[in-house]
């Protein structure tokens, strides 16, 4: 029963924010399966298709706060987690909370960043908390990441490491809308949409962040097989031995993959997870924790391409053929 | 008695064909295509039997076949008539058909035909040396190949017992083992295998044995493609354009993975539904298959089509009889060309009637007189052949005339009718032999005055045809003079189609087969065909070859192959290559010297920024420290490469390639992790 109130309220959260992002469902629905998997998501896309929009109808809808945060390479961790800051009046060290400090963090161009900056996010993204000065703070909860980068420009970028990168549930690759959506959204804009005013296309809250909490333990009654928890350690596995693979997927990918799976068999209403699910969710769950070869990257081979190869290769458990 | 019996024969009988009916049918059938002779502008080019009719369709005008004129007309020029096959002029001449024509429906006669010989050419001394050596070398290559099959299929038969067995871990393997089964396809064989499953309470096995089915029955249909790495969601979405089948396979697939990833369990009652909704579907699929077939075969060809079928083996020509048969069938008399031989009488109940030019033996004539005696059948003989003794019937002169008429006034289905037939000869009866027999046609007496003599020309009257009865149960004879009343140009005159219509109707028959010189000649079975061909010979070589091509090979034919991959070169593969083209010009020295000078460049930049003049000891210690290596062995790989520097005009030899190796190692330890 619980995962049909799940569907329900996966239904009226994508639907309206399905309002406001146009030609976007599928990044909407990742995106919401990641939150609801309890993960963080970074959306590779070139500017203007709607990221920052998408972050804060999320806000709205899941009544959650929202900070931005625009990734710089001057940007220090102390603007991104906050610190101590001496306050003459009180004669002491007074803790200023960063942005990071909110439900829904935009980390815009986040390779744009040192490493260092960079790094400032990895416990806030692991362990929702922040240490500072040997004093951990907990980060509000729900507590989400989107995270967002230009695949195009190199110059002054800093690669994510590895370690970030697989601290992301899921990556997810934004296009170009098709043209018809792109009419639609000039007609938006031609009848007042202003998309630094929600308000004024009405878009409700669906849910409070203590709903959302809610709905996060729900995925736990979802039923996992034993030739699901097979096929995943499968896919996982061939990540590890591809020979255009430099460096496989860790066994968190496993869980992640396995997690966001089940958000994504309940929000259609199934209290059991099916192989299109893994399936479905493999690409962008798997394709940033693939580090390639040198000489498969110089043959132009990229990750979705090792990992769709793999799901093409790994055997469906219970198929007729 | 005769009236009797006629009076009781007709009121048994359906009542007969008027001929203005005939001749409307008659008209019908020869307005068909097929009957090209009978077409205005015809270009038929006639035989001489095709001419009998003209003087006769002439006094009519040709109205009901006006190609007939231009068949009549037609100028012969410089054919030779030889050359037109059919020289048979005067049919119905009485002559013994036996003689000219070894008669198809008779076997034996055309087992006697001279067979085949085949001579090889002549070959030369050395041709045939070179012949017989390529045969021992194309059977001592078989003989070769059937052994190293069979030895390796002793050792594909041995245990696999360097195959250790799959660890559960290992899915990858596992996969690949699974691979090698055998997966069953055939939908019908996977429903019956649920249902053995079902029965041995393996209700698990049964749902995926039922699903298997629906899938398999989709892919037949060419609606998806089964393969191991699809799942249902790409199933169903295939299907995105069969609305009504996508929601009904979506159920099936819901309903069979509850069973396989969710709780619920595999039970009776749940593979019944899931074996009733993939009946459905899989049932529909083969009844809408059945029922296009079966539509298919409605549209292309009506029932009445089907039955003219049964007449493709008659002539269409002026002397054929198959536009006898089309009017046979128009007026609901079943008429077909018999193929079967005559030995195969007991399946015949109807009438037959013998065409012209077939010759019987006596044995057959015995068989068929039998028939009509014995199962109470109607023989019609129109053969202008020889006739049997046993019927006291012999062939006698006609005289110049054509019209016919009913022996028996009174009778209903034949006086009246305006029935012509060329000049022929006539029957004679020899009363003792044959007391049963009664005329049916006759040509009657005429006096005409010739005006170029100025005298009177009598003719007597004339038997043309007779019926005669053998047995008690009603079994008849009819004899005609000539073949010529059952000819497609005959219907062109008169009423003619009526009296033959009207032959059967008195009698009530239903059923008729006509013989003429192909009955017989068809095999009865493929075997028989194979025979009769003389093909036995080449299909043993063929299944000779199919046998040693298995024997050889060891595959079965039509077993499924995973099409060749095709994939691009590797970075590596790449590099292996210029190796190799580098090693075919003797440049592995040149290589080596120049991945020598490379290397320590490298390492140099890595561990002495702007010191590379130091000289190689100081780098040997760097080296040695960052990696852990004693100073010499790494001062002792830095000189060999050093060494390689200085020109040289070696080939190279395998020690280059360890140094290089070495050096490989080297930069690898020495360069900033990846």
């Amino acid at each position: 029963m619980s995962v049909q109130v799940f569907a329900q309220a996966f239904a009226a959260i994508r639907a309206e924010v399905n309002r406001v992002l146009l030609g976007q469902a599928d990044v909407v629905d990742q995106v919401l399966l990641a939150i609801f998997a309890r993960g963080h998501v970074l959306i590779e896309g070139v500017p203007g298709l709607g990221k920052t929009l998408l972050v804060r109808a999320l806000g709205r809808v899941l009544g959650c706060e929202f900070k931005r945060i625009q990734f710089t390479p001057d940007l220090m961790p102390s603007d991104v987690t906050g610190g101590n800051v001496f306050d003459p009046k009180a004669n002491a060290f007074q803790f200023n909370p960063g942005p990071v400090f909110t439900q829904l963090l935009l980390a815009d161009e986040i390779n744009r960043a040192p490493a260092k900056t960079q790094s400032s996010l990895l416990e806030a993204m692991q362990d929702r908390s922040v240490t500072i000065d040997g004093v951990t703070r907990f980060l509000p909860a729900p507590f989400f990441t989107i995270a967002t980068q230009n695949p195009i420009e190199s110059q002054g970028t800093y690669p994510l490491p590895e370690a970030q990168l697989d601290r992301f549930l899921m990556k997810i690759e934004v296009g170009h809308p098709h043209r018809e959506v792109e009419k639609a959204i000039l007609r938006n804009y031609v009848t007042g949409f202003d998309p630094s005013d929600l308000d004024t296309i009405g878009l409700r809250q669906i849910a409070t962040h203590e709903q959302i909490l809610g709905l996060q333990q729900m995925i736990r009654v979802v039923r996992t097989d034993e030739a699901i928890l097979e096929y995943i350690t499968d896919l996982v596995g061939r990540t590890r031995v591809h020979r255009s693979v430099y460096l496989g997927a860790s066994p968190r990918a496993s869980i992640s993959l396995l997690t966001a799976g089940r958000a994504r068999a309940a929000s259609e209403g199934r209290d059991f997870l099916i192989p299109d699910d893994i399936k479905m969710l493999a690409p962008a769950v798997l394709r940033h924790r693939v580090i390639l070869h040198p000489d498969a990257e110089i043959e132009g081979v990229s990750a979705d391409d090792v990992v769709g190869q793999i799901l093409k290769e790994a055997p469906v458990p219970r198929t007729a053929a | 008695m005769t009236a009797t019996l006629i009076l009781l024969a007709a009121l048994l009988a359906g009542p007969p064909i008027n001929s203005s009916d005939a001749e409307r049918s008659t008209q019908e059938v020869l307005d068909q295509k097929r009957y090209y002779f009978c077409e205005a502008d015809t270009e038929y080019i006639p035989g001489p039997s095709d001419l009998r009719w003209c003087e006769l369709a002439q006094a009519e005008d040709y109205r009901r076949c006006p190609g007939y004129r231009e068949v009549c007309n037609f100028e012969f020029g410089d054919l030779d008539l030889d050359d037109l096959g059919d020289l048979e002029f005067g049919a119905g001449d009485g002559k013994d058909g036996e003689t000219k024509r070894q008669g198809r429906a008779n076997r034996g006669a055309r087992k006697q035909r001279d067979p085949v010989e085949i001579e090889l050419p002549n070959l030369g001394g050395f041709a045939k040396v070179l012949m017989w050596l390529l045969l021992g070398i194309a059977v001592v290559a078989i003989a070769y190949a059937i052994y190293k099959n069979l030895v390796r299929g002793r050792l594909d038969d041995d245990p696999p017992a360097e195959e250790l067995p799959p660890d559960p871990g290992d899915s990858l393997l596992a996969a690949k083992l699974a691979a090698r089964k055998l997966v069953e396809t055939d939908v019908q064989r996977l429903l019956a295998r649920a249902e053995a499953a079902a029965a041995k309470g393996d209700h698990d096995g049964a749902i995926a044995d039922a699903y298997a089915a629906l899938l398999r029955r989709l892919e037949g249909d060419s609606l998806i493609t089964v393969d191991p790495w699809k799942t249902n969601g790409e199933h169903l979405a295939a299907l995105r354009n069969k609305a009504a089948l996508l929601d009904e396979v979506r159920t099936i697939i819901r309903e069979v993975e509850q069973v396989q990833f969710g709780s619920a369990a595999a039970d009776g009652p749940r593979y019944q539904s899931v074996r009733r909704q993939v009946l459905a579907i899989v049932m529909r699929a083969t009844l809408a298959l059945g029922l296009a077939l079966g539509l298919g075969s409605q549209l292309a060809c009506d029932p009445n089509q089907e039955s003219i079928k049964a007449l493709a083996g008659l002539d269409n020509g002026p002397s054929g009889a198959r536009a006898v048969g089309e009017l046979l069938i128009r007026h609901d008399i079943r008429a077909s060309h018999r193929m079967a031989e005559l030995e195969q009488l007991a399946q015949t109940d109807g009438a037959i009637v013998l065409l012209k030019g077939v010759a019987l033996s006596s044995d057959e004539w015995k068989l068929l007189l039998d028939w009509v005696e014995r199962d109470g059948g109607t023989l019609v003989i129109a053969t202008g052949g020889s006739l049997p003794d046993q019927l006291g019937l012999q062939y006698v002169p006609g005289e110049g005339r054509t019209i016919l008429v009913a022996a028996n006034t009174y009778d209903w289905f034949y006086s009246g009718l305006n029935l012509q037939a060329p000049t022929s000869w006539g029957l004679e009866t020899q009363t003792r032999v044959a007391p049963n027999t009664d005329d049916l046609l006759v040509r009657p007496r005429v006096d005409e005055y010739d005006p170029q003599t100025s005298t009177w020309i009598n003719y007597e009257s004339q038997v043309y045809a007779v019926e005669q009865r053998l047995g008690d149960d009603e079994g008849r004879v009819v004899v005609f003079a000539s073949p010529d009343l059952w000819t497609n140009a005959s219907l062109a005159v008169g009423d003619n189609g009526a009296l033959l219509v009207n032959l059967f109707r008195s009698h009530d028959i239903t059923e008729v087969e006509f013989v003429d010189d192909f009955t017989g000649s068809g095999a009865d079975n493929p075997l028989e065909s194979v025979r009769d061909s003389k093909l036995w010979a080449v299909f043993l070589q063929i299944l000779i070859l199919l046998g040693l091509l298995y024997a050889a090979v060891g595959i079965p034919f039509a077993r499924l192959r995973d099409p060749l991959q095709t994939r691009r070169r590797s970075f590596v593969e790449h590099v292996e290559t210029l190796g190799q083209r580098y090693a075919q010009n003797r440049a592995a020295r040149h290589v080596a010297a120049l991945y020598s000078a490379w290397a320590l460049d490298r390492m140099r930049e890595r561990l002495q920024p702007g010191g590379a003049t130091q000289g190689l000891f100081p780098l040997a210690q760097a080296i040695a420290a960052r990696t852990g290596r004693s100073e010499g062995h790494v001062m002792q790989l830095l000189v060999q490469a050093n060494d390689l520097r200085e020109p040289s005009s070696g080939r190279g030899t395998p020690a280059d390639l360890q140094l290089m190796r070495e050096l490989s190692t080297l930069l690898a330890e020495t360069g900033s992790a990846r």
